[in-house]
C-alpha cells in the first residue's frame, strides 16, 4: 500500500476483483456470458455475469445500468442479491448470488406434483419479492416463470432486473414496448406510455394461472394477437369495466368476447385462489390487487398454509461436471446451463439489443473460449 | 331417461366436428359456423334449415330413408356415434315405461327375471329386425300396469324435485357464507381508512408535535389491523371447517400437508418498515390534473405520483448512517 498516494477508484476495482475466481462458463448470449465463481475466502459460490461492452457501438448497453441501478437498491430475500461489481479491462461485471434453478424449469418438468400448498408458498414469495420492488418505487417489467429463480433452499427470488425502472413520475414518459408479450399488461398493449406496478402484477396473475394449469395461460402469437388472446380468455372489457381505455392510444373498437368462467379452465383451483387471480387479471389497472393487497389477501392466510420453502418440489439436479475449472465445456446442456442462456438471452430485447451480432448461443461458445481471470 | 333429460337441464353441448355436412343441402360447418345439425328417430341427419324447410307444412318423408316424420321428432345429438345415440334413446324410452323397482317385487329374483326380460327386449330393438313385435309387447305391458307405471313415475318426479331442491339449498347456504365472509373484508377495510381520518383530524386539531402523532397512530393501527386480521382468519377458518363438515371431507384440499411441510409464516412480513405516509384528501394541483386527464386508464393515479414525490424527499432522512459496506462478505459468513 503505498502511503502518500489516495486511494483510487482503480485500487478498490482491483480489490474486489481479486476477491473472485471464476470456475467455469453456464452460459452466453448476446448481452453477457454468466460463469459460476467463487468467493475466494468464504467458498460462496456466485455467479458472475460479464457484460460485453466492447460489442456495443454506442457505450454500455442500457440494461446493464438499469440492473445494476436496480439491484444496488434492493435487498430482500426474494431478490436476487448484486453482491460486488467489478470492471476487467473493458468488460463490466457483476457478482450475483448463484441460484440453482427457475420456476419455468419447475413449471415444465411433468414429473413433478403441484400441491396446492406448493402454488401458494411460491406466490407468496414472488409476490413478497415484488411488494418490495414496488415499494422501492421501482417496476421489475420482465415478471415470467423463467425470471423467478429458485435457491438451493427452496427462496423464489426475482431476478433479472435489465428492464426495470422506476416509476411513479407522471412527468416523464415510459415505453410501453416492455415485458414478454405472453405476460404484457393489456394497458400496455394498448400503448400507454405511463403506468404503474400493476403492469407487474398482471404478469403475476399470468404466472399464477400457469402454476396451475402448467402450462401458459395467454400465449398470444403476434402484438396484436395477444389482446385478441386476453379479451377471449377474460371477455372484452367495456368503458365501465375499464376507464379511459378508449382514450389509450390503442385503444379503439375491438371484437366483443363474452367473459368465460374461471372456474371451467382451472378445475383444481379453490375458490380464494380463484378471486385473488380474478383481482390480479382486472383490466382497469387502477382497480388491480397491488402486491401489498394480495399478501393480505386471505388465500395466503387459509389452509392449507403454504408449504415451507425447503420442501417445494424442485427437479432433479442434472448429470454436471463437477469443478470443471479452465474453462472446459460441459458437455449437454445442464439445466443451470440453459438457465442462465435464458436469462441472458431475455436481454436480448429489440430495443436494446445488437441484432448484427445475434448468433446461435451454442456456435459461438465454442469460438470464443475465454479463460477464467 | 336420465342422460337426455340431464343434457336438456345442465347444458349438456351438443356433438358437433368441424367436418359436418348436411346430407340435403350440401352446406358445411366450415362456412356456415352456426350450423346446427339434427337427428331423426330413424338415426339420419339433416340440418337446422333442412328440417324446416322440409317438414313445414306437415308430415314429409325423411330425405334419406323416406319413413314419415315430423319436425318436433327431429332433435339434437350428444354422442359422437350414432348407435350409442340409438341406444340412449331406445333405453330412456323403456325406462319411462318399464319404471318398475325392486320393492314393486316379492324376491329379488323376481326383480331379476323382470330386468332381463326389460334387457331382452332393448337388444331385440337395438339389433333386431322384429320392431312391430316389440312394439306391440311394450304397448300391451303398457296397458296391463297402466295404474302401476303412473304410480312409479309420480314418485320418481317426486323425488328428483327433492333433490333439485336438495341442491338449490346447498348452493344458496353457500353463497351466504362467502358474502359474509367478503362483508367481513369489506369491514376491516373501512376500519383501516377511518384509521387513517383520525390521524389526519388529529394532526389538523391538536398542537401536539406532528411526528409524534403519527408514530403514535402507526403503533395503534398496526396492533388494531393485526388483531383484525387474526379475527377474520379465525372466521374464515370457522367457514371453512363449516363448509368442510357439510361437504363431506372426501376433496378437503388440506389433505396431504402434514404439520411441517407447513410455513407459518405473515405473508406481509418484510424485513423493512413501510414510511408511514398520510396524503391529504383535498390537496389539487392544477397541472397535475391536465395531465393526469392524459394518462386514464393507464394505472397511473394523483395518489401515486405524489405518494412517490414526497417519499423521494423523505427516503432516508430518518436513517441511521451507514457503517460497514463490505456486505459480500458478511452475508456470506451468515
Amino acid at each position: 500500500m503505498a502511503t502518500s498516494r489516495p486511494i483510487l477508484g482503480e485500487d478498490i476495482n482491483k480489490e474486489t476483483e481479486s476477491l473472485y475466481k471464476k470456475q467455469r462458463k453456464l452460459g452466453e448470449g448476446t448481452y453477457a456470458v454468466v460463469y459460476q465463481g467463487q468467493h475466494i475466502k468464504t467458498g460462496r459460490t456466485v455467479a458472475i455475469k460479464k457484460i460485453k461492452v466492447g460489442n456495443m457501438r454506442s457505450g454500455l448497453d442500457m440494461s446493464a445500468i438499469r440492473e445494476v441501478k436496480a439491484l444496488q437498491e434492493l435487498r430482500h430475500p426474494n431478490v436476487i442479491e448484486l453482491i460486488d461489481v467489478f470492471s476487467h479491462k473493458t468488460n463490466l461485471n457483476l457478482v450475483l448470488e448463484f441460484l440453482d434453478t427457475d420456476l419455468e424449469i419447475v413449471i415444465k418438468d411433468k414429473s413433478l406434483v403441484f400441491m396446492p400448498a406448493d402454488i401458494k408458498s411460491w406466490m407468496m414469495m414472488a409476490l413478497r419479492g415484488l411488494d418490495h420492488c414496488h415499494r422501492c418505487w421501482l417496476l421489475h417489467r420482465d415478471l415470467k416463470p423463467n425470471n423467478l429463480l429458485i435457491a438451493a433452499d427452496g427462496q423464489l427470488k426475482l431476478a433479472d432486473f435489465g428492464l426495470a425502472r422506476e416509476y411513479g413520475d407522471v412527468k416523464r414518459a415510459m415505453t410501453s414496448q416492455t415485458v414478454t408479450r405472453w405476460y404484457r399488461a393489456p394497458e400496455l398493449l394498448l400503448g400507454a406510455t405511463n403506468y404503474s406496478g400493476a403492469i407487474d402484477i398482471w404478469a403475476m396473475g399470468c404466472i399464477f394461472a400457469e402454476l396451475l394449469l402448467r402450462a401458459p395461460y395467454l400465449p398470444g402469437d403476434s402484438d396484436l394477437e395477444q389482446l385478441t388472446t386476453i379479451f377471449k380468455a377474460r371477455g372484452t372489457p367495456t368503458e365501465e369495466d375499464w376507464p379511459g381505455m378508449t382514450k389509450l392510444p390503442s385503444g379503439f373498437k375491438f371484437d366483443r368476447y363474452p367473459r368465460p368462467q374461471f372456474a371451467d379452465l382451472f378445475h383444481g383451483a379453490s375458490e380464494d385462489a380463484l378471486l385473488l387471480m380474478n383481482r390480479m387479471l382486472g383490466f382497469n389497472p387502477v382497480g388491480r390487487i397491488t402486491a401489498a393487497e394480495a399478501l393480505r389477501h386471505p388465500y395466503f392466510t387459509n389452509s392449507p398454509r403454504p408449504t415451507r420453502p425447503a420442501k417445494l418440489p424442485r427437479p432433479k439436479k442434472p448429470d454436471m461436471v463437477e469443478d470443471t475449472v479452465d474453462g472446459g465445456e460441459p458437455e449437454g446442456e445442464g439445466a443451470q446451463k440453459r438457465l442462465f442462456r435464458d436469462i441472458v438471452d431475455a436481454n436480448d430485447d429489440d430495443l436494446f439489443g445488437d441484432s448484427d451480432i445475434a448468433e446461435p448461443a451454442s456456435k459461438r461458445a465454442d469460438m470464443r473460449i475465454t479463460s477464467p481471470a | 331417461m336420465s342422460v337426455l333429460h340431464a343434457a336438456k337441464k345442465q347444458d349438456i353441448p351438443e356433438f358437433f366436428s368441424k367436418d359436418d355436412t348436411c346430407p340435403e343441402c350440401r352446406s358445411e360447418r366450415y362456412l356456415n359456423q352456426s350450423m346446427k345439425l339434427l337427428v331423426s328417430p330413424c338415426y339420419h341427419e339433416l340440418c337446422e334449415a333442412c328440417v324446416h324447410r322440409t317438414f313445414e307444412a306437415g308430415p314429409a318423408p325423411c330425405p334419406v330413408c323416406h319413413r314419415i316424420l315430423r319436425m318436433n321428432e327431429y332433435y339434437q345429438r350428444i354422442f359422437e356415434d350414432l348407435t350409442v345415440e340409438n341406444e340412449v334413446r331406445i333405453r330412456a324410452r323403456m325406462a319411462m315405461t318399464y319404471n318398475k323397482r325392486e320393492g314393486d317385487f316379492k324376491s329379488l329374483k323376481d326383480y331379476n327375471d323382470y330386468l332381463e326380460m326389460v334387457e331382452d327386449l332393448v337388444v331385440r330393438q337395438l339389433y333386431g329386425d322384429d320392431t312391430g313385435e316389440v312394439e306391440y309387447v311394450i304397448e300391451k305391458y303398457k296397458r296391463e300396469n297402466n295404474s302401476l307405471i303412473e304410480k312409479n313415475q309420480s314418485k320418481q318426479q317426486r323425488e328428483e324435485n327433492l333433490h333439485s331442491l336438495y341442491a338449490k339449498e346447498e348452493r344458496l347456504r353457500k353463497q351466504k357464507q362467502r358474502e359474509e365472509y367478503l362483508k367481513l373484508l369489506e369491514e376491516e377495510e373501512r376500519e383501516r381508512k377511518d384509521a387513517k381520518n383520525s390521524v389526519i383530524d388529529a394532526l389538523a386539531t391538536s398542537n401536539k408535535d406532528a411526528r409524534e402523532i403519527v408514530r403514535a397512530n402507526a403503533v395503534k393501527l398496526k396492533k388494531s389491523s393485526l388483531s383484525h386480521r387474526n379475527a377474520t382468519r379465525k372466521a374464515h377458518m370457522d367457514i371453512e371447517a363449516l363448509l368442510r363438515n357439510a361437504t363431506d371431507d372426501s376433496d378437503d384440499d388440506s389433505m396431504g400437508q402434514n404439520e411441517a411441510d407447513a410455513w407459518m409464516v405473515d405473508p406481509e412480513e418484510s424485513p423493512y418498515e413501510p414510511m408511514n405516509i398520510e396524503l391529504r384528501d383535498k390537496y389539487e394541483d392544477i397541472i397535475l390534473r391536465t395531465r393526469l386527464s392524459n394518462l386514464s386508464g393507464t394505472g397511473v393515479t394523483r395518489e401515486m405520483h405524489q405518494r412517490y414525490v414526497i417519499e423521494g424527499a423523505m427516503a432516508g432522512l430518518f436513517e441511521p448512517p451507514l457503517t460497514d459496506n463490505s456486505s459480500g462478505n458478511k452475508d456470506a459468513e451468515s
